[in-house]
């Protein structure tokens, strides 16, 4: 930003908050007279304050994590599956490869989802992993690999979170996690260790502040991309990947 | 802002008609508001958790200054590019100067209120740019050359036939294509991955945006916010200047709310935080694999600032749910379109005039009961009947009421603080009632009034009133 | 402390249309065990100028009711949830920083109660010993609901009426259309709202739909009567007064 665009924005905004009105700052019992700037000078209310969204979730309420992220994928036509060792993971993959006739797949590297041997483990069993690098300049470099990673249908990933209340699974990008393999690909499987759950949103963003400064890009994702655009009616799978499954690894 | 030529009056008359656009309206609405109950039901302590939302917007936005000037600072340590827009024009401005000297060509464009309001779109384009929009309804409304109808569903008002016809005439779809709508969405899907992959810049809106860690976050349900933001080299997202909370914890209390509240979801599919341009390797460590080059966040003043200084303030609260318009009676009515304005419902019903002037919307505040069902389902409690209300009475002060209107009131006002001439009035017009009544029953008054009679009879006044008898009965107080 | 004497803010519109629901107001809170007095020279809340912006108007309105019922000390009951969001909500916003008349709004927003409100929740009172016949149902009016939060002391109040059946008005919360004003600047959306109202109206089985405002019930009692309908909509003191018709003339 030009020094002089910041100094503008810092003269107009500055200049608007001195007299505005901001009802509700104090919470339930704010009369809504403020003026002007927070006086608590607080900027945001204390975690303690903010009430347990942590032990809602009516699906299946009352039930442990585990139970809960499943129905809760379930609910939105995810799948889920168990596993409790390395072995158990490849089977899955191989299964659901095998289902979609793939033989490639656009995947985290073993150190990024945190199975070593993963890779060779999968080749062994006939499916390449991908690397889904891009190259940003436009050029036949590029034109290569979108078309190369565009058909693969198949995406691998891990998860560096999970929601128990949501079914959601939380993807950081970094070195050997590419975006598009949870994104690009029709079919997305994302392996994720059960030690791993916390309840909500809310819950992650209080306290892993880690993970949005991993890397440029994180993502919670709930489910099957959808749309109900057309007559309210639901559709599975318009640019994000339709099918989505989870592995919980308890190992 | 559009569609200021046509009066709003035969804009409601052209909606009242569309049958089964208010049919379309009224289904979803009632759906939503029965999905909104029962997500907002399933928060613990909802009330709460709404006060808890609330209350971060409040104090962000007194504060904003701080806030925006921290957001600048760390989206760029993050690597990212940020620009202050004072108005729509210069908005635009910028991103078509980046476009053209980075040879942009083709542009994908995930949902972006903020860019239809500034009117991006024709200005690239009539820079020789293919500009596509990603998000389904968004997609057709640009095929069609039509306007979305609600913030969150953009084409509530269309059916299915209807888009069937927009994809046959537009892109040439073969009956088998358009056969039902799973068919539609793949054909969708085909046509717009094929953009994605070619496209050299993405443009979305923004969500949120996050101060402490210089990040962005966009929802959405279809993975065209992600695919507009990853893949193509440049990624410009365009923020209203209010879109802002200080930290990440701040974000997880209004993602919890933004689905429930407008979808009846618990979350989008798709919460997408975005801070900087994919990230170089370095000290032997690789970089991300995919991911823009270039990150631009454009900051988009264009009017709030002067909301922000001052009783309207509130309105800034807004995180574009939806609710509000589903919640609305009126809106149930007689959709979106009638409001003739790219911020529609009850939000819309201030927002518009708040940007724009009394002048270009002074009907808006007046299209509503202030029945307050918006109010009851916003996600941080904004009283927006007290800015219908404040609005109203800005149009009185801006001379935009009708005389007949103004004349009556002054005469209530006149009368109501003389209370004999009150009463003699009273008496009077129920005599003269007592000419035009039929069985204690007036089925056409004159005038401005005939819009009652149009569809209800009105009682005659009676000839004694409540208190004249009681004083009769009781000589004053007793 | 249970009051014995309230002040009754009659409102223009049952002073002047519907007296008789006066009547039947004043029937029960006598029924009720307090003494009714009505301050002379009521005219208007000023709520009609208030919801079309004419505040100047308003405030004069609001001023005089302020000054005739700030001089006595009893507390005030007014059978609207419309006019009683507007002297307990809106008298306090439009006068709140005037240096007189800030403290008497708020004075006199403390000591103002809504009808059903008064009833239930003050003088402690659920059966006031109504009869009716035919089938009752409830329509919520919007500014006592989400105004004023009123709606378990109708409902109450209902539940002990005998003779009567009750039946659930589906939509019940969903506004008329009245909205004052509304009904004539915007009277085409009006009239379709009020279709809404009416379909779910006949479509319920009632005779009867009580309400805290008469003018929703004019909005919807006028439709109800172009239609041909049998079914009244009534103030609910008078279907607890058992008043049979509000009068009109």
């Amino acid at each position: 930003m030009t020094p002089q665009n910041r100094a503008r924005m810092r003269e107009v905004v500055g200049r608007a908050v001195r007299t505005g009105l901001f009802p509700g700052g104090a919470g339930p019992d704010d009369t809504g007279h403020g003026h002007g700037t927070n006086e608590a000078g607080v900027d945001t209310l204390p975690m303690a304050a903010i009430p347990g969204t942590a032990s809602a979730a009516a699906p299946a309420k009352g039930l442990p994590p585990i139970e809960r992220f499943t129905a809760a994928l379930e609910a939105l036509a995810g799948t889920v599956h168990r596993a409790r060792s390395l072995q158990d993971v490849v089977e899955i993959v191989v299964a659901q490869a095998g289902r979609l006739r793939a033989t490639q797949i656009l995947a985290w590297s073993d150190e990024a989802i945190g199975l070593p041997g993963l890779t060779a483990a999968l080749a062994a069993r006939g499916l390449a992993c991908i690397a889904g690098d891009i190259p940003q300049p436009n050029g036949p470099a590029r034109t290569e690999a979108l078309a190369t990673l565009a058909q693969i249908p198949l995406g691998l990933t891990g998860a560096d979170a999970g929601f128990s209340e949501t079914g959601t699974v939380v993807l950081a990008t970094g070195p050997g996690r590419p975006r598009m393999a949870s994104l690009l690909v029709p079919t997305h499987i994302a392996i994720l260790r059960v030690d791993r759950l916390v309840d909500s949103v809310s819950t992650l963003l209080a306290t892993r502040r880690d993970l949005v400064d991993a890397g440029s890009n994180f993502v919670c994702i709930t489910g099957p991309s959808r749309t109900a655009d057309i007559e309210h009616t639901l559709s599975r799978g318009v640019h994000g990947p339709g099918d989505v499954h989870v592995i919980l690894l308890d190992a | 802002m559009h569609d200021v030529s046509v009066p709003f009056y035969r804009r409601v008359e052209d909606a009242l008609q569309k049958t089964r656009m208010r049919q379309a309206v009224q289904h979803t609405s009632l759906r939503a508001m029965e999905s909104r109950r029962a997500a907002i039901a399933e928060l613990d302590a909802s009330d709460a958790v709404r006060d808890a939302a609330r209350a971060i917007r409040s104090r962000t936005l007194a504060a904003l200054d701080r806030h925006l000037d921290t957001f600048v600072e760390n989206v760029e340590r993050n690597g990212g590019t940020v620009f202050f827009a004072e108005t729509g024009g210069d908005a635009v401005d910028y991103v078509r100067r980046l476009a053209r000297d980075r040879g942009v060509k083709t542009i994908v464009k995930g949902k972006s209120m903020v860019s239809e309001e500034i009117e991006l779109n024709p200005v690239l384009e009539g820079d020789g740019m293919e500009v596509v929009e990603t998000d389904l309804g968004e997609f057709i409304v640009q095929l069609d050359n039509d306007r979305p109808s609600h913030i969150v569903a953009p084409i509530l008002h269309k059916t299915k036939e209807d888009c069937a016809r927009v994809f046959k005439e537009k892109l040439g779809a073969s009956d088998e294509d358009v056969a039902g709508v799973p068919q539609m969405t793949q054909l969708a899907r085909r046509v717009l991955r094929s953009a994605f992959l070619r496209a050299d810049m993405g443009i979305t809106g923004v969500n949120f945006g996050v101060a402490e860690t210089g990040s962005v976050c966009i929802c959405t349900n279809e993975g065209n916010g992600r695919l507009s933001s990853s893949l193509p080299r440049i990624h410009v997202a365009i923020m209203g200047m209010e879109r802002l909370v200080p930290t990440a914890a701040d974000l997880g209390v209004m993602l919890e709310v933004l689905g429930r509240s407008g979808t009846g979801q618990r979350l989008t599919v798709y919460s997408n935080v975005l801070s900087g341009p994919r990230r170089a390797g370095g000290d032997g460590q690789a970089g991300e694999p995919d991911g823009p080059e270039e990150f631009h966040v454009v900051i988009v003043d264009n009017g709030r600032s002067e909301i922000l200084a001052g009783e309207l303030a509130e309105i800034l609260y807004c995180i574009r749910c939806g609710a509000c318009l589903y919640a609305c009676p009126v809106y149930q009515q007689i959709g979106g379109h009638a409001y003739g304005s790219v911020y529609s419902g009850p939000v819309g019903s201030v927002l518009s005039p708040a940007l724009s002037g009394i002048h270009e919307f002074h009907d808006l505040p007046h299209a509503s009961t202030l029945c307050g069902n918006c109010r009851e389902v916003c996600p941080v409690r904004i009283d927006l009947p007290r800015m219908l209300l404040r609005l109203r009475a800005k149009g009185v002060e801006a001379g935009v009421s009708p005389v007949w209107i103004t004349s009556g009131m002054k005469v209530l006002g006149w009368l109501g603080t003389r209370p004999a001439m009150f009463a003699m009035a009273g008496r009077v017009s129920a005599r003269l009632a007592g000419f035009l009544a039929k069985d204690g029953w007036i089925t056409s008054m004159p005038g401005h009034l005939s819009g009652w009679t149009a569809s209800r009879d009105f009682p005659a006044p009676a000839t004694e009133s409540f208190q004249e008898r009681w004083a009769r009965r009781h000589g004053g107080r007793s | 402390m249970r009051p014995a004497r309230v002040q009754l803010l009659v409102t223009c519109l049952v002073d002047r249309f519907f007296p008789g629901t006066g009547d039947s107001v004043v029937t029960l809170l006598e029924k009720a065990g307090v003494t009714v007095s009505v301050p002379a020279a009521q005219t208007c809340c000023g709520q009609p100028a208030f919801n079309a912006g004419y505040d100047a108007e308003a405030r004069a309105l609001a001023r005089h009711t302020i000054d005739i019922l700030s001089a006595s000390d009893d507390p005030i009951v007014v059978p609207s949830g419309s006019c009683g969001d507007m002297v307990i909500h809106q008298y306090v916003a439009l006068l709140g920083d005037d240096p007189e008349y800030g403290p008497k709004a708020r004075a006199i927003a403390a000591r103002t109660y809504e009808l059903t409100v008064f009833l239930t929740r003050v003088l402690g009172v659920v059966d006031l010993g109504a009869t009716a016949s035919g089938t009752i149902a409830y329509h919520a009016c919007c500014h006592g609901l989400r105004g004023l939060g009123v709606d378990a002391e109708p409902k109450a109040l209902l539940a002990q009426v005998t003779g009567a059946a009750a039946c659930p008005l589906p939509e019940a919360e969903v506004c008329c259309g009245f909205g004052g004003l509304f009904s004539v600047k915007m009277a085409d959306i009006s009239s379709e709202m009020l279709a809404r109202k009416l379909d779910a109206i006949e479509a319920c089985g009632a005779t009867t739909i009580a309400v805290t405002d008469v003018s929703c019930g004019m909005h919807m009692n006028g439709g109800l009567r172009r239609r041909g309908s049998a079914v009244r909509v009534a103030h609910i003191a008078d279907v607890l007064a058992g008043a049979t018709t509000g009068d009109a003339s």
